[in-house]
């Protein structure tokens, strides 16, 4: 309990929040978390999802 | 070729006048004795290559056809008297077919994208093909390495609508599957469309079931009848662990099964393994072997001696790790191993991709408890899960190549979650230079007018089957080094009679939202014992390609340096460094573009080194020039690590994601720093945890690593989470490392049956007092709130077995939740349901790092940490950080 009296402001459903998506066997399928929710990671590379991609203009 | 003995290889022409099969005339031997300019080479075991030969004509498959000969030549007969290709797909099997009658040679491709056939037009009529690449871009005729085909498998590799067809030598192209090219006398080229994978008649669901059951035992049956000595994986996970049982209900010996495991990951695979080895169903069955490696090991090995293949597909990234796997299967005597890929493909995606079948009248009902049941499973609100299967929805084809074409060509900042929807996910499109983008956008705009979903398929099956075809060439890839090793590697998923099977139910029949992989698990019933189809967690392998990326650093920074498609004008290597950094320092990779990349690198290396630059590939004008990063931008750019506000990373190193959560601030950690912080948590002495740090990365610059750790540690200063004294730094007070928890400990509130009617009113109070602290306080104060409210109710903790109830209660009540019910809300929801009742539960709140994820649950007043099967793994994964 000690601990919690420091805790700062969270945005906590942020952090709850899926954050990993997942690709299948050898890397190569899209599966995102699993379709049933029990299984829900597989043997693959996974990223965090970074929120926003930019295309920079060169 | 040459140098691959084992690899099997076929090449020729439709004639005799073309200059590269005169020169290709003298290699190898003719494939029929009287087809001087069709060739055969390479080690092709006798059930790889087989030919059939009538009046009628001629007929060869390669790749696995597991017809006996009777049926082989039944279909090649049928084949030469019809103009359908449907007709030499109808074996079992997966293999690419060549169909010479008199007036016409027909090439038709195997329906999984596994053994290709390139071929170019020639100009005087015909084609030149080959089962490799090389013939294309070697000798006089050489083409140079196609940009848009690399840039593909960069930037989108799983946009099958650019990707299919194309090769990544200029002018080569790929037979399609579901499509023969046929070359008439004259030299005249026509394609046909057969799309028999989707052609049967709908099934039911038994029927389909069935028809899968017959066609995987039909394919194990088969492959165990070749003679060859047969290796399963065995992982532990649903797909390669069915396999094994299937391949061992046919074979009269003992089946040899092989786990790859690495001891130095928090993995709980081996537990399964374990445990189903010991299952009456697995006695005498199984030769089991354990194959131990490390974690780093896994992935992104020997950059700096692996042999690029023929083409540059994402099997290249595991290709080390393989080499010594394969190495020790031939020591087991192995000649053929199988592996599950291509498994989930066909049994199993996100429901948002299918239910909008569901979205009318007269089937609300059902949609409304599958979007419900998604909602809790994919840990997400029932809007969310709405928006999902809206976006699937309006993504058909020519919908997407659009919006794709329509996202490179206009530069600026895009939700990551459209970016992976259109492309794919872990690619990175942004890599790609402003001129590449360009040129993709044009050809997507283009390809936008001939794409759609076939007529018989659905746009869900559509898309598992395209999926299903990126995969494809690197099991190819796969299977093509495991022929240098003497050794072969196959998968029953690819086969024409399962995939018929599996597609014979559309996908929102094929797949429902409550159980997983619902037909495969009807196939296997009786053959797989239920404990392996039931399973429902799966161990997460992020670190394997993280720790790999790692320690490939050295490497991957060199490619860069020197980048080949830097060089086409292709990639933007400033661009893919930032991302690379972030990948170095911690934080996640896009992967599947990491793996192309890297392969395409070691490929275009592979093609002709020293005369690179002779070639004339000279870049475009609009490259980027790669310069090497200037010490002060270096500096910058590692010290963005150093803070980032608004973050908090979870690292490995609990006490001190704690101290940064002590400190109102949020300092995101990376190796470096968590090095550092550690070594000064040893020595308390700057100079000392300089030392440390230098030694820990000998290959960085110690100039820029000293200087960023100051910047660091400066960081840390302004934000009060060390405290300066003199030289010496000291690390506040904060909570020590917590052992992992010992996975007897973690108890599984899978059965609801003991739950009692007071349980699931305190649930619903729980969920309900949870929801309301969220809407009204601050995570702060929430928990605040919550201790308040636990103190002043509880007189007694709670049993295991009452947190077990009240969790289970937790979680069928919140199958009625519109919002997001998870782990956090449930485990609030038990800890406050359990004071109502006057029982005490702590709420933890946990992290991992590889990846960087966060968990909550409950414990019990001894420290036994209570979960749902829904749950992920706790036990050797998460670390407690905060405990309620």
């Amino acid at each position: 309990m000690d601990i919690l009296t420091d805790v700062p402001e969270l945005d906590v459903q942020k952090l709850f929040e899926p954050s990993v998506k997942t690709i299948g066997a050898i890397g190569q399928l899209t599966l995102g978390p699993r379709s049933n929710g029990d299984e829900r990671l597989v043997n693959a590379f996974a990223r965090s999802a970074p929120g926003t991609i930019t295309f920079e203009s060169e | 070729m040459s140098s691959q003995p084992e690899v099997g290889w076929i090449t020729g022409s439709t004639g005799y006048h073309t200059e590269a099969a005169c020169a290709a005339s003298d290699i190898g031997e003719p494939l029929w004795p009287d087809t001087p300019h069709i060739r055969k080479g390479g080690g092709w075991r006798p059930e790889e290559l087989r030919t059939v030969e009538s009046h009628a004509g001629k007929v060869a498959v390669y790749g696995e056809c597991l017809a006996t000969d009777a049926e082989l030549r039944a279909a090649a007969e049928n084949a030469l008297r019809s103009n359908d290709p449907a007709t030499i797909t109808a074996m079992p099997g997966s293999y690419t077919s060549i169909i010479i009658n008199k007036n016409t040679t027909r090439f038709v491709g195997d329906s999984a994208a596994q053994y290709p056939l390139y071929y170019r037009s020639e100009k005087d009529g015909g084609i030149t093909f080959a089962t490799h690449t090389e013939p294309f871009r070697t000798g006089p005729q050489a083409a140079p390495p196609d940009r848009l085909s690399l840039a593909l498998g960069v930037g989108m590799p799983w946009v099958y609508e650019l990707t299919a067809g194309r090769t990544v030598v200029a002018g080569v192209s790929a037979i399609l599957p579901q499509e023969s090219v046929n070359v008439h006398r004259g030299g005249t080229i026509t394609t046909t469309r057969h799309d028999s994978m989707f052609s049967a008649p709908r099934l039911s669901v038994d029927e389909a079931a069935e028809q899968l059951r017959a066609a995987l035992l039909l394919g194990a049956k088969r492959r165990v009848n070749n003679g060859r000595k047969i290796a399963v994986d065995f992982s532990g996970g649903y797909d390669s662990t069915s396999e094994a049982y299937v391949f061992a209900s046919v074979q009269d010996e003992p089946l040899t099964a092989v786990t790859h495991h690495s001891p130095d990951m928090p993995l709980d695979d081996m537990d399964y393994v374990q445990k189903y080895l010991a299952l009456p169903d697995s006695a005498g069955k199984f030769d089991h072997h354990v194959y131990e490696y490390g974690v780093a090991d896994a992935m992104y090995g020997g950059l700096d001696t692996i042999t690029p293949g023929d083409v540059p597909d994402i099997s290249m990234r595991d290709k080390a790790c393989y080499e010594d796997y394969y190495a020790y299967l031939r020591q087991l005597g192995v000649e053929m191993h199988i592996n599950g890929v291509g498994g989930d493909v066909v049994t199993d995606m996100r429901p948002g991709q299918y239910l909008g079948h569901f979205k009318r009248p007269w089937s609300i009902g059902y949609f409304a408890r599958a979007v419900l049941q998604t909602a809790r499973t994919e840990k997400t609100s029932v809007p969310a899960v709405l928006a999902s299967i809206k976006r699937a929805d309006a993504l058909d084809p020519r919908t997407l190549l659009l919006q794709l074409a329509h996202v490179l060509h206009t530069p600026g900042t895009y939700d990551a979650d459209y970016i992976g929807d259109i492309f794919g996910m872990a690619t990175a499109p942004q890599w790609l230079t402003r001129a590449m983008r360009k040129e993709i956008a044009e050809y997507a705009a283009e390809r936008a007018d001939h794409v759609a979903v076939p007529g018989r398929m659905t746009p869900a099956d559509y898309r598992a089957y395209t999926t299903l075809l990126t995969m494809g060439p690197a099991q190819h890839g796969m299977t093509q080094h495991a022929a240098t090793h003497g050794l072969r590697t196959s998968t029953l998923y690819f086969d024409n009679d399962v995939l018929k099977a599996c597609f014979g139910l559309p996908a929102y029949k094929r797949m429902d939202p409550w159980v997983f992989k619902k037909l495969m698990g009807h196939a296997f019933s009786g053959i797989v014992p239920s404990e392996v189809t039931s399973r429902t967690t799966k161990s997460l392998y992020t670190r394997h390609g993280l720790e790999g990326l790692r320690k490939a650093r050295g490497r991957i920074q060199a490619l860069l340096r020197d980048s080949r498609l830097a060089d086409l004008g292709i990639i933007n290597p400033q661009v893919v460094e930032t991302t690379f950094d972030d990948g170095f320092m911690g934080a996640a990779v896009p992967g599947a573009s990491v793996a192309g990349l890297i392969a395409s690198e070691l490929w275009l290396r592979g093609l002709d080194d020293a005369s690179w630059d002779a070639r004339g590939y000279a870049a475009p004008p609009a490259v980027i020039k790669k310069e090497k990063p200037k010490p002060a931008a270096a500096l910058d750019q590692t010290a963005r690590y150093g803070t980032a506000p608004g973050v908090v990373v979870a690292t490995r190193a609990v006490g001190a994601g704690a101290l940064h959560m002590r400190a109102g601030s949020h300092v995101r950690l990376n190796q470096y720093s968590l090095t550092m912080l550690r070594a000064l948590q040893a020595t308390s002495t700057l100079g000392a945890a300089y030392d440390i740090l230098e030694r820990t990365y000998p290959n960085a610059d110690s100039t820029l690593l000293r200087t960023a750790a100051t910047q660091w540690m400066q960081d840390l200063v302004r934000h009060g989470i060390v405290a300066v004294h003199s030289t010496e730094f000291a690390i506040l007070e904060g909570q020590d490392a917590t052992e992992a928890l010992p996975s007897q400990m973690v108890r599984v509130a899978d059965n609801v049956a003991n739950v009692r009617p007071m349980d699931y009113v305190a649930a619903f109070a729980g969920l309900a007092l949870g929801r309301r602290l969220e809407r009204s306080k601050s995570f702060e104060q929430q928990m605040q709130r919550l201790g308040t409210i636990r103190e002043k109710l509880t007189r007694k903790p709670a049993t295991a077995d009452e947190a077990t109830r009240i969790l289970a209660a937790s979680h069928r009540i919140a199958m009625l939740a519109l919002e997001r019910a998870a782990c956090l809300e449930l485990s609030r929801a038990a800890v406050i349901g359990a004071a109502l009742r006057g029982r005490r539960l702590s709420l933890v709140l946990g992290t991992q790092s590889d990846p960087e994820s966060f968990h909550a649950w409950t414990e019990t007043a001894d420290g036994t940490a209570i979960r749902t099967d829904a749950d992920e793994q706790i036990a050797r994964v998460y670390q407690p950080l905060i405990r309620l």
